[in-house]
């Protein structure tokens, strides 16, 4: 009975603290973890990627040099985007006052040092993801393909995140993708080779 | 106590803060600060905090952010250390040895690794407290920084003129400019070869330290030279010891070590034979070896000095190797010298062991050069003087008087060290990961040195400082275009510079000709030295990590222990229980220690196989002007602390002996250290096969010798698990392991290592592993993941136990073996099964996991480890310092407060092996993932590999006859496994004895179970 009551004695106190000490939050992102899915912050730059990758149909690593070779997919420097708009009054600008704007910021951020872009994708310090792992050696090197993750940033304005990236998430396609392999046994020479599987175990992301 | 660091925030220069705070939000596991930040946004219930990205303006070319690249270039230790700088986003982050150059083939000193420290040592420069600041950011006119242009200024006119004293310069563009910069040349060494150079000067007409070939001799012997320690060049000299010692390839014999010493030296520790000598005697057993291999009284009667027997011995093996055989000895008697190069010409050593042609240049230092200056200093005929890379203050006894006597006194270096505080200018020079600079170690054998960073502050290049003072025409700021236009001239010969410096070197140490005639005259016989009965006699020595004191500042070294008596953090008066009880002194006692030179007062440290009667000190320690380090990591409350004004040890150079011993009073102070921090303090076995040996002749008939445990036998063993169950993932019972893909394993030679540390630091900066300090080493808890234990042999009783007293050895002269120890990555790991929340698991691949950030630090794991190989976060250390952050490496968590960590078998190189075999395509090739401590090893004692693929060298050493499992009847059946220790001499009667009885099981085993091969892996299957 004691042990009952104490355990109802814990559960109130908390429910009562918790709110007061984390704000009312707390709970509901402890009970249903969202993970930040469709965080779209405001960025210093107006940039589309609707435009470039949808209209103009740019390739992902045109900017995002990193993807196939890095851990980081890497933001672009801002001299790449001068690469086309070169000139701040006549190069490839905007047909629109406003996106001819946009482009003077881009020089102005170049003049001043560059841009602070704000990150979308937030993992913890203790994850370690790879972006080449999954773009040029995940099945059986034909690499997964920038929407599985990120979505389909040719129809988005300012990029947000997509999928919670929890660790489930993670699991998931990792086990779905480990059942494909232990079927399939990738062979060289007549044996398993064993390092494009996706591995389960803590240090694949752990370390 | 936690390490006490300073929030430079203030002290950083605008752009490297910039770069810091960019490479921080970028990369988010850098910075924990901003991670925790957004973690505690995440618990109050808002969305993430909004973390920035900054990329640069202009992408680098052929640079990708998260990529490391390696660059070839060499470190100043040793005269030219080559290594490979890993560079990561602009920052050196790890130092590798370098792969092809002959002086290094990938193996790299516990320094040159930490040398790294000294690049980040960021502490306020203008910190109130005297001596302890850290690199110096601009340069100074005494304690004030000033501009280039005042200092250029004020001492061009007297830099012409002024007598330059240094330490080895042996790079051919910095010997240019010095040459063209005009005055006098001196050159000296902390730590001298200068009797060597001398000797040979006087026999063979060429005054040069010979370049000495341990792979070509059949028998070595030395006669107190460290040489697998610190003695001319310890990594080459390592490497080609281990080459005639290798068992691993199907060899069938090994080299022969001899040692002959007073202190036990790290050395000594690896001989098949080892006699006890003091430092007086070595005198008259060089006079008699060279007198029975001439056949006559050539050198004068020896004497009596209790070594006969050996000595015949070692005569008869001389003469039987011959040519095959090589004699060093590290004393600063030239005369003794001498007697030595008499011994290797007789022997016909020159030309084949030891070749005077591509002498060495490692240590170019002239003593006698250097008193004459001290003589003219003190006569006030030296009016200016330039100090550099070198400092005679701390290491050089009487100096101080002598410089207080030169009226322009300009010194070039990083820290204001010693010497930098008394002198008038300071030209501060960059790190030497900083800028281009050139060495030449060994005739020929050009090797240079590249950039790895942008320099960090105001700096500016010694070669360039010297050449402006020269009025030498180069790139303003560009010191590569001395070096370039240098080697352009005189080096290259044609060779494409861009090709040279991704090489690193040159060398055509190989075409050098010449021919020295020898002179045996010039051999005279010597005075026999002796000791007083009642005295002591005390030798200082080069330590192990520290070196001479250049590195005192420097916390991973400091933290790594002393091979021989696992002390850190002080130098002590190691000697033999016997002069202990003597004096009635135990370890941790002060004694004070008094020759006609000076005195230091230092701990007592108990060294069994010392010889009596001999007390050794070492160097490099004691500095007043170190930095935070050296006088930070103290016990706050320990009186023995405070009267040492925070130094860390004493001075040992003020004794006088680098000479060679000099007689001493040793007198108990009567304060003791009774928290001398040790890494281990158990000497013993205490008769358990932990680290199994045999001798050559034994494995010569069985190769099972040492190794008869039936423990390591195959067959079914008792175990808590049904190992017939499947495997099922993340299940953590019920399991009988098969790996699909790889196995990962790691194989120890014993018999190959050395106990030199380097794969501690190697595993130190691998894996941001946090120096804890002084006082939390005394309440073990070192954070080290992988350390080397040092077990001395015991004296047998009767009943053929040991007569140990405890855990310490009673055996006067005690045989040493060096187990290196790390999470053994056991399949049916203890530690495993008792974590309440999984944190720790088995992985795919056969490795142990630990998840940090699952782990809640109830230390269960640690309590259940065998091994004691696991380490807990007691505090969270240091990463408040963020230009000493610049060194961690972005690929491993950094651990917080109440967390369990231990070795990873680096998983994060493994994954970056898989990742490029993949990229290609291709299975991972044996070899081609070189784990931290692997790489580092001087003498390739460490073997990973895959222990699945039949082809891979591991796969091989797994089968062998002298592999085993540590503490096999455990059956953990570990990932890490060790190769026997096999000694080159006559076994002794017990040995022979286990070995007849070994012989005996196994027969019986063979018979009663014939399935049993015992040439399939043992304890595995």
């Amino acid at each position: 009975m004691n042990a009952k009551l104490g355990v109802l004695f814990l559960v109130l106190t908390a429910g009562f603290t918790m709110p007061v000490l984390f704000g009312f939050g707390s709970i509901n992102d402890m009970m249903w973890p969202n993970l930040h899915t469709g965080y779209q912050p405001d960025q210093p730059l107006p940039f589309s990627h609707r435009l470039h990758a949808g209209n103009l149909g740019m390739d992902c690593e045109y900017c995002h040099t990193g993807s196939d070779e890095s851990r980081h997919a890497t933001l672009p420097n801002l001299s790449t985007c001068k690469n086309c708009h070169w000139d701040r009054d006549t190069g490839v600008a905007g047909k629109t006052s406003d996106s001819k704007a946009a482009i003077l910021l881009i020089h102005d951020a170049y003049e001043n040092g560059g841009v602070a872009w704000k990150r979308v994708h937030n993992n913890p310090d203790f994850v370690y993801f790879s972006h080449m792992t999954h773009t040029r050696i995940a099945r059986d090197g034909e690499g997964f393909s920038c929407e599985t993750c990120h979505g389909e940033m040719s129809k988005k304005g300012v990029a947000h995140q997509e999928h919670d990236l929890s660790m489930g998430w993670c699991i998931d396609c990792h086990r779905t993708w480990n059942e494909e392999y232990e079927k399939k046994a990738v062979m060289r020479d007549g044996k398993p080779i064993g390092n494009v599987a996706p591995v389960n175990s803590c240090d694949a992301c752990h370390r | 106590m936690k390490i006490k660091t300073q929030t430079n925030d203030s002290d950083m220069p605008a752009e490297l803060k910039a770069e810091v705070e960019q490479v921080s939000r970028q990369r988010r596991d850098f910075m924990k600060v901003t991670g925790m930040a957004a973690m505690a946004a995440t618990i109050a219930g808002c969305t993430a905090d909004d973390r920035l990205v900054k990329p640069l303006l202009e992408k680098p070319e052929n640079i990708t952010p998260g990529v490391s690249y390696h660059y070839a270039s060499a470190l100043r230790d040793l005269g030219g250390s080559p290594v490979f700088v890993k560079v990561r986003d602009g920052r050196p982050i790890k130092i590798e040895g370098h792969p092809r150059h002959p002086l290094s083939r990938g193996g790299c000193s516990a320094r040159s690794q930490a040398a790294l420290w000294d690049l980040y040592d960021s502490a306020n420069a203008d910190s109130e407290e005297e001596g302890r600041a850290g690199r110096l950011k601009a340069p100074m006119k005494g304690s004030k920084e000033v501009k280039w242009d005042e200092l250029d200024k004020a001492v061009a006119g007297t830099a012409k003129s002024a007598v330059i004293l240094t330490g080895t310069v042996n790079g051919p563009a910095m010997t240019t400019v010095l040459k063209a910069l005009g005055g006098k040349h001196v050159m000296y060494d902390a730590v001298s070869a200068s009797a060597i150079a001398e000797a040979h000067g006087a026999t063979h007409g060429q005054r040069a330290v010979p370049h000495y070939r341990f792979d070509r001799a059949d028998l070595i012997v030395s006669f107190d030279a460290d040489f697998l320690g610190t003695w001319v060049s310890p990594i080459e000299f390592s490497k080609q010891w281990a080459k005639g010692r290798d068992l691993k390839n199907g060899e069938t014999t090994m080299s022969q070590h001899i040692q002959f010493e007073g202190r036990f030296s790290m050395t000594g520790g690896s001989a098949d034979i080892r006699h006890r000598v003091a430092d007086s005697k070595r005198g008259a057993i060089l006079t008699d070896v060279a007198n029975k291999l001439a056949g006559s009284k050539l050198f004068g009667d020896a004497g009596k000095h209790g070594q006969e027997k050996a000595v015949e011995e070692l005569v008869a093996k001389l003469n039987a190797v011959k040519s095959k055989a090589l004699v060093v000895c590290g004393s600063q008697n030239v005369d003794e010298q001498k007697l030595i190069n008499f011994i290797n010409h007789q022997t016909g050593a020159y030309g084949n062991t030891i070749e005077l042609t591509n002498y060495s240049q490692q240590k170019l230092g002239n003593d006698k050069e250097l008193s004459v200056l001290i003589k003219d200093m003190n006569d006030g005929k030296v009016s200016s003087l330039i100090v550099y890379d070198c400092n005679p203050v701390y290491n050089v006894p009487g100096f101080k008087t002598a410089l207080a006597k030169v009226k322009t006194k300009i010194y070039v270096g990083t820290h204001r060290d010693e010497t930098a505080a008394e002198c008038d200018w300071i030209a501060t020079d960059h790190n030497e990961f900083e800028q281009w600079a050139d060495y030449e170690p060994i005739k020929g054998m050009f090797t240079l040195a590249q950039p790895a960073i942008r320099p960090l502050y105001k700096t500016r290049p010694a070669i360039e400082t010297f050449a402006k003072w020269a009025g030498i025409e180069f790139t303003a700021g560009d010191s590569k275009d001395l070096v370039k236009k240098h080697w352009e001239a005189n080096i290259l010969k044609g060779r494409s510079w861009s090709k040279t410096v991704e090489a690193g070197f040159i060398d055509t140490s190989g075409n050098a000709t010449g021919t020295f005639n020898w002179d045996g005259r010039a051999v005279t016989s010597i005075r026999i030295g002796e000791v007083k009965s009642g005295k002591l006699e005390v030798v200082t020595y080069e330590s192990y990590n520290i070196g001479d004191g250049r590195m005192c500042n420097n916390g991973w070294l400091h933290e790594t222990p002393d091979p021989m008596t696992r002390i850190c953090w002080t130098n002590f008066a190691s000697m033999s229980p016997a002069t202990m009880d003597d004096l009635g002194v135990e370890t941790g006692d002060f004694v004070t220690i008094k020759t006609g030179s000076g005195e230091i007062t230092v701990p007592v440290a108990r060294q069994p196989g010392a010889t009596d009667g001999v007390v050794a000190v070492g160097l490099g320690f004691g500095r007043t002007h170190a930095g935070r380090i050296a006088h930070g990591m103290h016990f706050e409350d320990d009186a023995a602390d405070v009267d040492n004004g925070y130094k860390i040890g004493d001075n040992a150079y003020n004794l006088g002996a680098q000479g060679g011993a000099v007689v001493a009073t040793v007198d108990p102070t009567g304060k003791a250290y009774h928290r001398l921090a040790r890494i281990s303090t158990h000497d013993s076995q205490e008769a358990r096969p932990l680290l199994k040996s045999s001798t050559l002749d034994l494995w010569k008939k069985d190769q099972h010798a040492g190794n008869f445990d039936v423990f390591n036998q195959p067959g079914k063993k008792i175990s808590l698990w049904n190992e017939d169950d499947e495997n099922t993932h993340g299940d953590n019972v019920g399991r009988a392991w098969h790996y699909n893909g790889h196995k990962w394993g790691m194989v120890i030679d014993q018999n190959l290592c050395t106990g030199c540390n380097a794969c501690v630091t190697a595993c130190n900066l691998e894996n941001n592993i946090p120096v804890v300090g002084k006082d939390e080493v005394w309440r073990r808890r070192e954070m080290h993941w992988i350390r080397i234990d040092t077990y001395y042999s015991d004296e047998l009783g009767e009943d053929g136990m040991p007569a140990s007293n405890g855990d310490l050895t009673k055996h006067p002269d005690p045989e040493v073996g060096f187990q290196p120890m790390m999470c053994q990555h056991c399949e049916n790991a203890p530690c495993e099964t008792v974590c309440p929340v999984i944190a720790t698991s088995h992985s795919d691949e056969g490795l142990n996991v630990q998840a940090y950030n699952r782990c809640i630090g109830t230390r269960y794991c640690a309590n259940n480890c065998p091994y004691k190989v696991r380490r807990f976060n007691w505090f969270q250390y240091r990463h408040d310092d963020q230009t000493m952050n610049l060194s961690l490496n972005p690929d491993i968590t950094i651990r917080s407060q109440g967390v369990m960590e231990k070795c990873s078998m680096c998983a994060q190189r493994i994954y970056a092996g898989k990742r490029e075999a993949a990229k290609h395509g291709q299975k991972v090739e044996d070899g081609s993932i070189r784990v931290a401590c692997q790489s580092s090893c001087p003498t390739d004692a460490i073997i990973f590999g895959d222990q699945n693929d039949e082809s891979s060298f591991i796969y091989k050493l797994d089968r062998d006859k002298r592999n085993y499992a540590m503490l096999a009847e455990l059956n953990f059946r570990p990932g890490v496994t060790y190769l026997t220790k096999i000694r080159n001499r006559k076994s002794l009667e017990h040995e022979e004895k286990s070995f007849s009885t070994g012989m005996a099981i196994m027969k019986l085993a063979n018979k009663y179970a014939p399935t049993m091969d015992t040439t399939t892996k043992q304890g595995r299957e």
